[in-house]
């Protein structure tokens, strides 16, 4: 267990150098003119060029701006972004909000999706599971924004229910429509996902001797069939949780959460390296700690994994 | 047992931040209030929140209520003073502002002489980098301020033409004389700086605490700090020395990442103005909104520029056939919906001295002659067999950009398409650099209500955003006298002379000009955008 842990960590700290120089790479190679994405369509006089370009370090070749940018991050000077503000304060106010959406969103595909799933597995072929089936295609089929569009102006506008943009003062209340927006895909995937698992399961041997030997229906399903249907689901969850978070951009942008994904944008737009390449580690921290906790779930609900 | 505590810790982890990773934001909301009404306004998040850094327009909306700027404009857009008591010269060279007595900045410091020069030279001095940094060219002393080529140490840390001759006056030196500086001053880049913006006023060094929370004379004051990408809070100040003060307790700028999200808060009653309503909800808004939804013209114009250093485009009878051949009304009207209107001149109608549809016969949509003329000057071969119109894709240009084409192919008879660019400033860069890339659009938005504002950069031989090369001595000089001219009006007649070379020269097309389309909640009234597209602050009422 101990030696697995170690091998993937080192396994880690070679992908996040790697993908940071590649970002960096790529960041660089499309930045046509930072400063003059940031001042707009506005003129830039010459001095105050000059200025930016030695602040910045733009005038240096590529290798040597990556080496001011590494050094900063190693002694945990994450910058400035070209706007002036620290990049380090930028991430520390908008990762616990994109955190935040993307958690409660995988709680709601966890709850909704696995017993949706179930249930549907259970009555094969009944209303619930033949609408959920109409439903989840037709989710699967939608973009993301439009979901949200839709959603934004009929729940909140029209009924009332929610608030069309973020409303810090709500606490956690303030996620829950955007959460179900940015869940709604992985949720629908979830419940396919569980229900075909399931169904599958139901029909293996162990379950007939446990039936024979006497279990309650309850006891079956809740323990036997749904620990080993779980295996693909957690897999699928853990692959999403990544996904959900570089995915909420749009939702982000849809009711005004001022998250990691707005930053992003923002850094993109103006060609910002040094932020891109912090919010796109980050991201990939954060694959890496999804994909380690999903092995060691593996372990946990299937006892013939072992991690040695 | 040992994996069911695993899964058991990591649920426990997750409630756990749910519950502890709550918003600290929501703390900060707590703040000081007077009686009255809260106007929430809808923002994007401002660049910067220091007055000669705010070039773009939300900092500077929320910079228009934390400070009052020496003058204001008239309905015939002439500046008058409000913080100033006087402006005033004999020369054009040498100005003498003279400041009302009893104003206060927010923190209490009186506000003297001293917070105007402080802050004109910061803003001038070139280290600071500040966006407004071009306004100052025009004093005494700037190029000091501002070394040129590789050399990025300045010579002089104060501008040569700032002098102050008391406590509430002092003297402007200008560069070259300059007829209408007056109207200039209504620019956010030439407010004061309270001494507690400073951390070094010798250096012009400024705290990088204050961007955070502006200080400044106006009817508002901010209570606490920028809350990045969220909220600026600010409460009227109940000091203020202004002719006119604020009918409402205070303003909440709300930070929004996209125009169409302070839609849909507006319509739900969650946010009282938005000052900019997005395109694609324009075609709703009247009916959504009724008379809540107001529309006022703005000073940007849209312009087609010709690469005239192109040979293609170097007889003004093609560029004249090109704008005979385009039917303004029709993009407008089904493109824009309205929300921009045909421009038949070369500045926008915000100006003293606008003259409606002087670009004549050649802004008119005329097909037949435009086809005659365009074969007289040689055709489809003379430019080359086909036209071409670049634009950036991120700022939706595309729709009218094929429309235009499609009258041009039409109309024209040449093949047309038009030439997409990632950003303004790729299209800009390639200009600069003279890579061929056909004709391309351009905007262009005031600092100043002011013709010359215009004129100057446009279309003069060295003018800040001439990226097409034209360059007409006479235009050169009848610019420069009318700003050597000794009265406004006798400039006037100068500047207007030399928006007629633009029309026999035709060196850009003129297209639209944009309207600003706005609305407001039921709760506010008395909502009005001014020529900055500023909403008029101290004209805003509950509404009864």
């Amino acid at each position: 267990m101990t030696s697995f842990l170690l091998r993937r960590l080192v396994q880690a700290v070679v992908t996040f150098l790697g993908a940071t120089l590649i970002v960096y790479a790529l960041m660089f190679s499309i930045a046509g003119d930072p400063l003059q994405a940031l001042a707009g369509e506005k003129p830039l006089s010459e001095s105050q060029r000059a200025q930016l370009t030695a602040q910045y370090h733009l005038d240096e070749p590529f290798i040597v701006q990556y080496g001011y940018y590494m050094k900063g991050l190693l002694t945990g000077d994450f910058g400035r972004a070209i706007s002036g503000r620290p990049i380090a304060d930028m991430l520390a106010e908008s990762w616990p909000r994109t955190l935040q959406l993307a958690l409660i969103a995988i709680s709601i595909v966890i709850v909704f999706g696995i017993a949706g799933g179930v249930y549907a597995a259970l009555r094969r072929g009944r209303v619930f599971d033949q609408t959920s089936l109409a439903l989840t295609l037709v989710v699967i089929g939608t973009p993301v924004f439009v979901i949200g569009s839709v959603f934004q102006s009929i729940f909140a506008v029209q009924l009332g229910w929610f608030r069309p943009s973020f409303a810090p003062e709500l606490g956690i209340a303030a996620y829950i429509l955007p959460a179900i927006v940015l869940g709604l895909l992985s949720l629908a995937t979830g419940m396919r996902l569980t229900r075909t698992s399931v169904a599958e399961n139901l029909r293996a041997d162990y379950v007939r001797t446990a039936a024979a030997k006497g279990l309650t229906q309850r006891r079956i399903v809740g323990v036997h069939v749904l620990r080993n249907s779980l295996i693909p689901v957690v897999t699928f969850i853990g692959a999403d949780l990544g996904l959900l978070i570089g995915g909420a951009m749009v939702t982000e942008g849809i009711f005004n959460i001022p998250g990691i994904g707005g930053r992003l944008f923002q850094g993109i737009r103006l060609e910002d390296g040094p932020l891109v390449v912090t919010i796109v580690s980050l991201l990939i921290l954060i694959y890496l700690a999804t994909n380690l906790i999903v092995d060691l779930l593996y372990a946990a609900l299937d006892p013939r994994i072992r991690h040695g | 047992m040992m994996r069911n505590s695993i899964l058991r810790l990591a649920g426990i982890a997750l409630a756990l931040c749910l519950v502890g990773c709550a918003d600290r934001a929501g703390d900060a909301a707590v703040g000081e209030s007077a009686e009255g009404l809260v106007v929430s306004i809808g923002i994007g998040e401002p660049k910067f929140l220091i007055p000669s850094s705010a070039t773009e327009s939300w900092g500077s909306e929320v910079l228009d209520a934390l400070f009052t700027d020496l003058v204001e404009y008239d309905e015939s857009f002439r500046p008058y003073e409000v913080a100033a008591e006087s402006i005033s010269s004999t020369d054009n060279k040498v100005w003498t502002i003279k400041l009302r007595a009893g104003w206060t900045f927010h923190n209490g410091e009186p506000v003297t002489a001293d917070s105007y020069i402080n802050a004109w030279n910061a803003g001038a001095w070139g280290p600071n980098a500040h966006d407004g940094n071009y306004f100052f060219e025009k004093i005494d002393g700037y190029d000091a301020l501002n070394p040129r080529g590789g050399n990025l140490q300045p010579s002089a840390k104060k501008l040569k033409g700032l002098v102050k001759l008391d406590d509430l006056t002092f003297q402007v030196t200008l560069r070259d004389p300059y007829v209408n500086f007056k109207s200039m001053l209504g620019y956010t880049a030439f407010l004061p700086l309270p001494m507690a913006a400073f951390t070094d006023v010798a250096n012009n060094v400024l705290s990088p605490e204050y961007n955070e929370a502006p200080i400044g004379q106006g009817p508002f004051r901010i209570v606490g700090k920028w809350q990045h990408d969220q909220l600026i809070r600010t409460v009227r100040y109940e000091d203020y020395a202004g002719p006119k003060k604020p009918a409402i307790a205070g303003i909440d700028y709300k930070i929004y990442q996209s125009l169409a999200t302070q839609y849909q808060d507006l319509l739900a009653e969650q946010l009282d103005v938005v000052p900019e309503i997005a395109p694609e909800n324009i075609a709703t808004a009247p009916s959504d909104l009724g008379e809540r939804f107001i529309q006022s013209p703005g000073s940007t114009i849209q312009i087609l520029a010709f690469p005239t250093f192109d040979p293609r485009f170097a007889k003004p009878e093609i560029r004249r056939a090109i704008s005979m051949a385009i039917d303004r009304e029709e993009i407008t009207r089904v493109i824009f919906r309205n929300a921009q209107q045909p421009l038949r001149a070369f500045v926008s109608p915000l100006v003293p001295g606008y003259r409606e549809g002087i670009c004549g016969e050649a802004c008119e949509f005329k097909p037949q002659q435009a086809r005659a003329l365009f074969e007289a000057a040689g055709g489809a071969a003379a430019v080359g067999g086909r036209l071409e119109i670049a634009y950036n894709v991120d700022g939706g240009h595309k729709p009218w950009v094929d429309a235009a084409c499609n009258q041009l192919r039409t109309n024209l008879g040449v093949e047309c398409r038009g030439n997409p660019q990632p950003k303004f400033a790729e299209l800009l860069t390639k200009a600069t650099n003279k890579e061929p890339m056909g004709m391309f659009r351009m905007g262009w938005i005031f600092d100043y209500p002011a013709i010359e504002n215009y004129l100057g950069p446009l279309y003069s031989t060295h003018g800040s955003s001439n990226y097409y090369g034209y360059s007409n001595p006479e235009f050169d000089r009848l610019l420069a006298e009318g700003d050597r001219a000794a009265t406004p009006e006798a400039a006037l007649t100068l500047y207007q002379q030399a928006e007629d070379i633009l029309v026999r020269d035709m060196p850009v097309i003129p297209l639209r000009i944009m309207f600003n389309s706005a609305g407001h909640s039921t709760r506010v009234a008395d909502v009005h955008i001014d020529l900055f597209k500023h909403v008029e602050k101290l004209d805003l009422k509950p509404a009864r």
